[in-house]
């Protein structure tokens, strides 16, 4: 393990570690290493001890009359409970299997889904997996007990990408599985008909759960940064197309622009939060995103 | 367009290159995976068009800039087209050295030359244009003057012009202009006339042109200078009116051991006979004569000359009366080319430049007079001029002393007046001075602490000072330092090499300080900007003033070894010394400075004689092969030039030459701008 906790949010340095359950533990903790005194720790009902106010604490977790009596601010901690139910919904289409930097976006999204898996048993909140390609390819229900991240972990780390047509009906499949109302993450490139996703997430958003859309891309997929003629492969359909990159690359982010823009506008009219992560990124922003939405729903 | 290296041309098969790359490498790709092709294909499906055509635009720009380097390599030239409209240029070269003074079938070849132009003329179209030029030593363009010569009313003749690039005149114009020159006697400069034709050529309208010499292609004229070759499209016939053998016996020298005696000195002649012909000669005399006024002199020696020897002999000369001996040493027999049977000379016994030495301050001892130092350096003068014959280290200046209250009765013996630190001088001693200076007389003056304004008003009101005297400037920090003077000048010219001694070591303590008039020349200046030598002409003399003294006053300088030098060169300049003395010996070859066309004989000039000769290797009557004459000149003969042909063959396939017409430079202009244009391209095509 490194010295610098830091450095365990950095897909570089996770990527090379073969244990699932070791990328998730070592990711958490590097990122909470780096929280310090987060107002995130411990969101619960059941009341624990106070601490000193700090900046940023919920002021309705003040405790006015200790206040009064005292005249210094104290806030109340809660010991966590389980009162939340995660949902994690991971695309494991052939196009997640897009690899320019060693780190694939499967294997991205799976450390990160590992990661919010851990952060989120440790404290106490049922997690639930669900593997999607063309349909939904495994299922784990919503579960708080101690040995569910092994569960996921190893649901996860058994699947391997595969081509897809629609994904739009896997969606909708796992919308049917996610009962009840909690959080469901969706840790996906997205690469489909957009009419048909919007539809899928619809559905989630009728079942009130809180939607986060983790969007992941490859650096190529993203900014195209390549020179010279390229034979380029797409994954999930087998196509190949020959062409010069540096002359194209201009119309290239135009068109990712336009469809980034369509995206957007149709995540933000159904109050859907879409977070882009590159797999050259940390994970620090998809943990922090996780942990405010969850504290909106606590 | 034709081109000079055809064989690059075979580089074209390279255009095989840009295709096969282009092939070649759209299969040479490397692989990318990405996890949809989405965009690519949006983007790819709405420029296709675009692309496919820049892609061939791309291939043809590439070709193009191999198709371009090899034309370049092949160095194509436009041939010249005689279009309608164009005119011929022909230029004309008459040679009229004295050679051309031999006679042949009873016509000197000038004449014959002469002659066979007029038949050029005549037969000329109306689209032919003509410049007709003589050349000897110099060339001399016919018709360059004709509009004047009209004005004038004057015979039609050729006129010598100064400028080459002479404005054309019709054919018929020029052949009424067209006359042989009476008497040839100028050297040969095939290498001036060769520029002049090529300038004269470059100027020419587009259309032909063609280069007519008439010459006896004597072989001492190719020696003067190197020339340039003619342009590669000028095609050239070589008129040979040279004759085969000729008798010729020439005095090729005459040389007096000095110039100028004094009156009743010695001094001998030499003189060198040369054997052009091809038989020897018997007992041959040559004769000296020379008369000074009603005074004659003839001497007499004979020798015998074997074919191709020159002899020489000496004439011994008796002592000479004063006067200007004049003459000229002749040989007594009859060849083909008389014009150099004899040679002027000219010796002149006559007493020294005459200078007055006038001081200007009345001194108890003749050590402390500003003209001591002066008079001392005059006796001592030493040699080095460009002519040591016409000068004698003893015999050339003659000062005379004289105070400034007591001048000569007669100033017009004087060659130069000399003012040594002139103070007040006698209004009627000034008109004399005046009188003398507008005659011809040079004056030269000192400054010292009596050149003040009030005391010199006589003179400047008589326009002898060179401008406002101001009064004495002394050197306050540092001494005065001659800091700049005019190295053209003959003055300084002696100066020009720093080993023969630095001016800007003298230092002088001050100056008499004079603001130049405007007609008033500076030739040289001190450090601080005042004037340290002026001159100002005066009706036909001149005067000359140097602003520090000539004496130990204001400075140490007489001590220096540049004094006397300097001094020299100062009356050698006024008297006319340092321009070659009173007998000036000229020959007529190469570049020579003389006023108009002169002929040889001995001139009179503004206080010297010239004594011009023809140049010696006239007497050379050795020809050069034709060939020898075309590949000095780079020519290209039209005999050789009956069919239309690439211009200038020999020289295009050597490569080495560049012809006017080639369009190498436009070929290297589209490649640069096909390489800037791909590169733009490339960078922005899809393949």
């Amino acid at each position: 393990m490194p010295t610098d906790a830091r450095q365990l949010v950095d897909p570089a340095f996770f990527s090379r570690l073969d244990n699932l359950e070791l990328r998730a533990k070592g990711i958490v903790e590097g990122f909470m290493h780096g929280l310090h005194r987060s107002p995130f720790v411990g969101f619960s009902v059941e009341f624990a001890s106070h601490r000193e106010y700090a900046q940023g604490d919920d002021l309705r977790h003040v405790n006015w009359k200790l206040f009064a009596r005292q005249g210094r601010l104290y806030v109340k901690q809660f010991d966590a409970e389980t009162n939340m139910n995660l949902y994690l919904l991971l695309d494991v289409s052939a196009s997640m299997d897009c690899r320019s930097k060693g780190v694939s976006k499967l294997s991205y999204g799976s450390a990160l889904a590992a990661a919010m898996a851990h952060l989120a048993l440790k404290q106490h909140d049922a997690v639930g997996l669900v593997l999607l390609a063309d349909e939904v390819i495994a299922h784990l229900p919503p579960k708080a007990r101690s040995h569910q991240l092994q569960e996921i972990l190893r649901v996860i780390d058994g699947t391997k990408p595969r081509r897809t047509a629609d994904s739009g009906r896997a969606f909708q499949q796992a919308a049917e599985l996610c009962n009840h109302r909690g959080i469901v993450v969706i840790l996906s490139d997205l690469f489909d008909d957009l009419d048909a996703l919007a539809k899928a997430i619809e559905r989630l958003r009728f079942r009130n759960h809180e939607v986060i859309v983790f969007h992941l891309w490859d650096p190529w997929e993203r900014y195209l940064p390549l020179e010279g003629h390229y034979r380029f492969h797409d994954l999930e359909t087998g196509e190949v197309l020959v062409t010069q990159a540096e002359s194209i690359r201009d119309d290239y982010l135009r068109a990712v622009d336009q469809w980034r823009q369509e995206l957007e506008t149709e995540c933000r009219n159904r109050a859907i939060d879409r977070v882009e992560l590159t797999t050259d990124e940390p994970l620090d922003q998809a943990l922090l995103d996780y942990l405010v939405r969850r504290a909106k729903v606590g | 367009m034709s081109f000079i290296q055809i064989g690059f041309l075979s580089a074209l098969l390279a255009l095989a290159i840009p295709i096969i790359i282009h092939l070649v490498f759209r299969q040479r790709t490397r692989p990318a995976d990405l996890g949809t092709l989405r965009f690519l294909r949006v983007v790819l499906e709405r420029n296709a068009r675009r692309r496919r055509v820049m892609r061939w635009f791309l291939l043809a720009l590439r070709m193009a800039c191999i198709a371009l380097l090899a034309v370049l390599f092949a160095r194509p030239y436009l041939r010249a087209f005689q279009v309608s409209g164009e005119k011929e240029t022909v230029v004309v070269l008459i040679d009229r050295s004295a050679t051309m003074e031999l006679q042949q079938d009873g016509a000197r070849l000038v004449d014959r030359a002469v002659a066979e132009t007029r038949d050029l003329l005549n037969q000329a179209t109306e689209n032919s244009r003509f410049e007709i030029a003589f050349f000897d030593h110099a060339v001399h363009p016919v018709g360059a003057e004709a509009e004047p010569a009209k004005e004038r009313d004057a015979p039609a003749a050729a006129k010598p012009a100064a400028d080459a690039s002479a404005t054309s005149v019709a054919p018929k114009e020029l052949a009424s202009l067209l006359a042989a020159p009476p008497a040839c006697y100028g050297g040969t400069d095939y290498g001036a006339a060769m520029d002049w034709a090529r300038d004269v050529l470059a100027k020419a309208p587009p259309g032909p042109r063609k280069l007519h010499i008439f010459t006896d292609l004597q072989r001492s004229g190719l020696a003067w200078s190197e020339v340039d070759s003619l342009q590669d499209d000028v095609v050239t016939s070589l008129h040979d009116l040279g004759r085969s053998a000729v008798n010729n016996i020439a005095v090729v020298e005459a040389r007096p051991e000095r110039v100028w005696v004094r009156p009743n000195d010695q001094t001998a002649v030499h003189a060198t006979v040369h054997n052009g012909g091809p038989f020897g000669t018997e007992e041959l005399s040559v004769v000296l004569r020379l008369a000074a006024d009603e005074r004659k002199l003839e001497l007499r020696e004979r020798v015998k000359i074997d074919p191709g020897a020159s002899e020489s002999v000496r004439f011994d000369l008796p002592p000479l009366a004063a006067g200007a001996w004049k003459g000229r040493v002749l040989i007594e027999a009859e060849d083909d080319l008389p014009v150099d049977n004899e040679r002027y000379v000219e010796i002149l016994a006559a007493s020294p430049y005459q200078v007055l030495l006038v001081d200007g301050r009345a001194a108890s001892s003749p050590r402390l007079a500003a003209t001591y130092f002066l008079e001392a350096a005059l006796r001592l003068a030493p040699s080095g001029q460009s002519d040591p014959a016409s000068f004698d280290p003893t015999h050339s200046f003659e000062p005379t002393l004289a105070a400034v209250d007591s001048l000569p009765a007669k100033l017009e013996r004087f060659d130069v007046v000399l003012l040594a630190d002139p103070g007040q001088i006698e209004s009627r001693d000034v008109k004399r001075l005046d009188l003398f200076v507008q005659g011809g007389g040079k004056l030269l003056v000192f400054g010292g602490e009596n050149v003040t304004a009030d005391r010199t008003a006589n003179l400047k009101q008589a326009g002898l000072t060179p401008g406002e005297i101001v009064g004495v400037h002394a050197a306050t920090d540092l001494p005065l330092r001659l800091q700049s003077w005019d190295v053209r000048h003959p003055i300084f010219a002696a100066f020009s090499d720093p080993q023969l001694g630095d001016l800007r070591r003298l230092s002088f303590s001050a100056c008499t300080n004079i603001v130049p008039a405007a007609d008033a020349e500076v030739l040289a200046a001190f450090r601080d900007g005042k004037p340290a030598l002026i001159e100002r002409r005066h009706k036909k003399g001149s005067i000359l003033w140097f602003t520090s003294s000539g004496d130990r006053e204001w400075s140490d300088w007489p001590r220096s070894r540049l004094y006397l030098p300097l001094v020299y060169q100062l009356i050698g300049y006024q008297t006319g010394l340092a321009a070659g003395g009173r007998v000036r010996p000229v020959v007529l070859e190469g570049k020579v400075d003389l006023p108009g066309d002169m002929a040889p004989g001995i001139v009179a000039g503004d206080g010297y004689s010239s004594v011009v000769n023809t140049s010696p290797r006239e007497s050379e009557t050795e020809r050069c092969p034709a060939e020898e004459f075309v590949n000095r000149f780079g020519l290209k003969l039209a005999d050789a030039e009956q069919a239309p042909a690439p211009a200038s063959p020999v020289h295009a396939s050597l490569g080495t030459e560049m012809i006017e017409s080639e369009l190498w430079q436009w070929v290297a202009l589209a490649l640069l701008t096909a390489f800037v244009i791909e590169s733009l391209v490339a960078n922005r095509t899809t393949a």
